[in-house]
């Protein structure tokens, strides 16, 4: 096996946990708003069903082969030329997929830092994550279980210090226009909750594997509940004009005062905001290292480590030419692509091996 | 090392070897010859004392010990004195000699040459007898040691006085004066080609997980090295990560804390020569607690760990947050301490970053020259340095006042961590942090934490992350990390490494009227 370090269920829930909410926090409440107007609370609550789906697939296909990965496991059931167009548009996909969130993330700070180049912003993020690429799935769960309360806590009590100002009429007249628009609004974090298919990745590590399900199902109930909160906070906080307000946390932020003295907080928020995106990142860009490695029957992953990086960092420009298509993509094809990816294709790769009644008969013994 | 260099270096040990020892060449029979080749060994060694003598007037015997290294009275009453009057036994067994005669109450018998000069480098009186083919050694060593003081590193309040001094002797019996089972293990070993360094390794039979101290135990057989003058030579010759700032081993000067760690089922290695013992493995979480923490009461030792987390942050951040919100993030500071600020500012010539790097190093500068001078001009230092650094400077116009406060506070933190190497790391890794304020802001000082927390989650001390309870996480043992719960709380060890004994104490030991004085 490549990867021969081993994380808790627990660690697992804490890694996946902020892939899903480093995006979603920044720029939910406002992309949910544009089709669910107030109902926009429900709109996670449908996503999350997709977030359940991934995972469960994920496990499934995990109990099936035990110690591979989807590329892996892709090869067992499909045979080899099938699995490696399959293999190599996963790795694209992982590949885009991060190149976009690394950008969007740049497109963030550049905000606050406008004259630093874009390029140093990406390479010094990438530049840390392959950092904990290189320390491997053990050093990513530690960072992962430091930095949950450090990206937690502050939200919460940012939720503690607007509450006053929170205004729950904002709510009403809920389902004034039936359950569609909030169903509408579920398209984009569809995407988001689809990404929690990363721990097919995680699971082949992990020691503990009869929690593997409870984790799982805690991270993505946890990502729900939050991203109710955040929408509900926002929404509570800033009614109609949600929709317009490009990242709703940050204005919740600015609108923190206490004392004359906590003021203007939205670079704090940013700066609490990288963790999450540290983890999301790290995620990805392990996920697209080991799965090349394992594509191209490696023996380690380390030497992919800098030129995916080098990959990574090129994407952020060819395949994202400006801030403008970055929020057409976000918008439309990538919800779409990532529910193919992380939905639909595993779903047919188990029912596939359901069919043909093919599980790894090794077991145990390859996994170790 | 290339093969050549391997080679030359085998072959070089081995000339050493034979200069310096016969190794296992056994005693001659005859005494003369002994005496010969021991002269030509200790050859131009002006210390080293050659004192023949008579056995009751007829068996020749010769007396080899080392100047200063010996109890000269005690010799010359229990064994010179006594031998001379005596007579040597006539079927010449060497031990009727130590049954009857000599009164000393820790001799050994010696085979070969080898043994000989170890003993006598030792500070043991080694007796070489006519027609005999053993020597024997009287333990009368006795030189001039620092006597048992307070430690100078690691004070207390409330708790015992006593710290380790420069003899290993005396460390073994104030770490056994407070652990008398016989399940303390002491595996002595010698480490250091010419001085042939007495080092320790410590432990408690039962509690400690024996894999941890064969690790150790293979990790101090394999260091081949000239001399050992202090543990921080053998700290860097066992550690995981030789690159790391971060100490990986824990050394203290009290025989406290070794036992409580020995408690806890983790090692310890005592080196001769210096007052610091080495205790493995350690966290960061241990390297910033005292031991004065478990003598306190435990809410207000929760309490001060709280102080010292905080402060242990400020000694890392607060210089690059100081340069990060003047240089990037102004909006951050409330306006009325803004507009104080800028006011202080407005004369500085320098911007934040070098205004902060500047007086970050003279205060680095002032610390150092601190602990290196004589103590004569200790005062004369601490006035130029708080004139230079805090008066005159600001008037100059060359730094602002607020600079000078948290380069104040953050010189205060620094010292709060109670141990100094994790102190020194800390403070280390402040510059670094401060360029990347400088240049990328809020958004630098995080990347900077993240890389601090990627490098720290990949360091392992003796197998035990170092991060241990937070990443990974372990709730049983946040109770003596976060905060320092109550002894009758703390029924189970922490786990450090695979079978350990868990169980600390009885249960339901929380203290109060009703429990009453009916043990029944």
């Amino acid at each position: 096996m490549l990867e021969t370090g081993k994380i808790s269920a627990l660690q697992i829930g804490m890694l996946i946990y902020p892939v899903v909410m480093s995006t979603a926090m920044l720029s939910g409440p406002s992309l949910m708003a544009q089709q669910a107007q107030n109902d926009l609370w429900l709109s996670p609550l449908w996503a999350s069903l997709g977030g359940f789906f991934s995972v469960w697939i994920a496990i499934q296909l995990n109990k099936r082969f035990p110690g591979m990965s989807i590329i892996e496991l892709a090869r067992e059931i499909t045979g080899k030329a099938p699995a490696a167009v399959l293999g190599f548009l996963y790795l694209y996909v992982l590949l885009q997929a991060n190149a976009v969130i690394v950008r969007e993330y740049a497109d963030f700070i550049a905000y606050f830092l406008q004259e630093t180049p874009l390029v140093l912003i990406m390479g010094a993020l990438i530049l840390v994550c392959s950092l904990a690429v290189k320390g491997g799935i053990e050093v990513m769960g530690r960072t992962a279980q430091v930095f949950f309360p450090a990206f937690i806590l502050p939200l919460l009590m940012m939720i503690g210090l607007v509450f006053p100002a929170l205004d729950p009429g904002n709510l009403l007249p809920i389902l004034d226009k039936g359950l569609l628009p909030s169903v509408k609004g579920a398209y984009i974090p569809l995407g988001w909750f689809s990404e929690m298919f990363l721990i097919s990745y995680l699971l082949p590590s992990l020691s503990d594997r009869k929690y593997a399900a409870t984790s799982a199902f805690f991270a993505v109930v946890g990502a729900m509940l939050t991203m109710v909160i955040v929408n509900m906070v926002t929404l509570f906080l800033m009614g109609d004009a949600l929709d317009n307000v490009l990242f709703p946390i940050m204005d919740t932020a600015r609108y923190v005062n206490v004392a004359d003295f906590f003021e203007n907080m939205d670079s704090a928020v940013m700066a609490v905001w990288v963790i999450g995106v540290y983890v999301k990142v790290s995620m990805f860009y392990y996920a697209t290292v080991l799965g090349t490695a394992q594509w191209l029957n490696l023996t380690s992953y380390q030497p992919l480590i800098l030129p995916v990086g080098m990959l990574i960092l090129l994407f952020c420009f060819w395949g994202v030419p400006s801030v403008y298509i970055v929020k057409e993509a976000a918008a439309v094809a990538i919800p779409a692509l990532f529910v193919l990816f992380f939905c639909f294709i595993p779903a047919g790769l188990l029912l596939w091996a359901i069919v043909r009644g093919k599980r790894n008969r090794t077991e145990e013994a390859e996994s170790g | 090392m290339n093969r050549n260099a391997r080679k030359w270096w085998r072959a070089h040990k081995q000339r050493v070897q034979q200069q310096a020892v016969p190794s296992h060449t056994p005693l001659h029979k005859e005494l003369a010859e002994n005496e010969q080749q021991l002269r030509a060994l200790y050859d131009n060694c002006s210390d080293v004392v050659f004192r023949s003598f008579r056995i009751g007037g007829s068996t020749r015997a010769l007396v080899v010990y080392i100047d200063g290294l010996t109890n000269t009275e005690e010799l010359e009453r229990n064994v010179l004195s006594v031998l001379m009057k005596t007579k040597m036994p006539k079927d010449s067994a060497i031990g009727k000699l130590l049954d009857n005669v000599v009164s000393v109450s820790q001799t050994n018998e010696l085979a070969t040459f080898e043994d000989c000069l170890e003993s006598v480098a030792n500070g043991f009186p080694t007796l070489l007898i006519d027609q005999q083919e053993c020597a024997l050694s009287f333990g009368l060593a006795k030189w001039e040691k620092r006597p048992v003081e307070e430690p100078m590193a690691e004070g207390v309040v409330r708790g015992p006085r006593e710290g380790f001094t420069e003899s290993i002797q005396v460390n073994m019996a104030l770490i056994r004066r407070i652990i008398k089972t016989p399940a303390l293990k002491m595996e002595q070993m010698q480490i250091g080609g010419y001085t042939k360094t007495k080092v320790v390794l410590a432990y408690i039979d039962g509690i400690v997980d024996m894999d941890l101290v064969t690790e150790a135990r293979a990790r101090l057989n394999r260091i081949d090295i000239d001399g050992v003058l202090e543990s921080g030579y053998i700290e860097e010759l066992i550690e995981d990560h030789p690159a790391s700032p971060f100490p990986q081993i824990l050394s203290t000067e009290r025989p406290d804390v070794t036992c409580g760690n020995l408690l806890e089922g983790r090692i310890a290695i005592i080196v001769d020569g210096t007052p610091f013992v080495m205790i493995a493995p350690a966290t960061l979480f241990s390297l910033l607690q005292s031991s004065e923490d478990y003598y306190q009461r435990s809410i207000v030792s929760s309490a001060i760990r709280w102080l010292r987390f905080l402060f242990t942050g400020i000694s890392f951040l607060l210089p690059s947050l100081y340069v990060a919100l003047i240089t990037f993030h102004q909006e951050m500071v409330p306006t009325s301490l803004l507009i104080s600020m800028a006011a202080s500012r407005e004369a500085v010539p320098f911007p934040a970053l070098v205004e902060a790097l500047l007086m970050e190093v003279t205060f680095e500068a002032l610390r150092e020259a601190g602990v290196r001078l004589p103590k004569q001009i200790g005062a004369a230092i601490s006035i130029v340095g708080a004139l230079v650094i805090g008066q005159a400077s600001v008037q100059a116009g060359l730094v602002s006042a607020p600079m000078v406060i948290v380069v104040a506070i953050t010189g205060i933190a620094s010292f709060m961590i109670p141990h100094y190497i994790a102190g020194l790391a800390i403070r280390l890794l402040r510059i670094p942090m401060m360029f990347l304020a400088g240049s990328l802001g809020l958004l630098g000082i995080m990347l900077g934490i993240i890389v601090t927390v990627i490098h720290l989650s990949t360091i392992r001390s003796l197998g035990v992350p170092y991060l241990t309870p937070i990443g990974p996480m372990k709730f049983a043992e946040w109770k003596d990390t976060l905060v320092r719960a109550p002894w009758w709380m703390m029924n189970a060890r922490p786990h450090l490494t695979g079978d350990y004994q868990k169980i600390r104490q009885g249960a339901n030991q929380k203290p109060g009227p009703e429990k009453g004085g009916d043990p029944a």
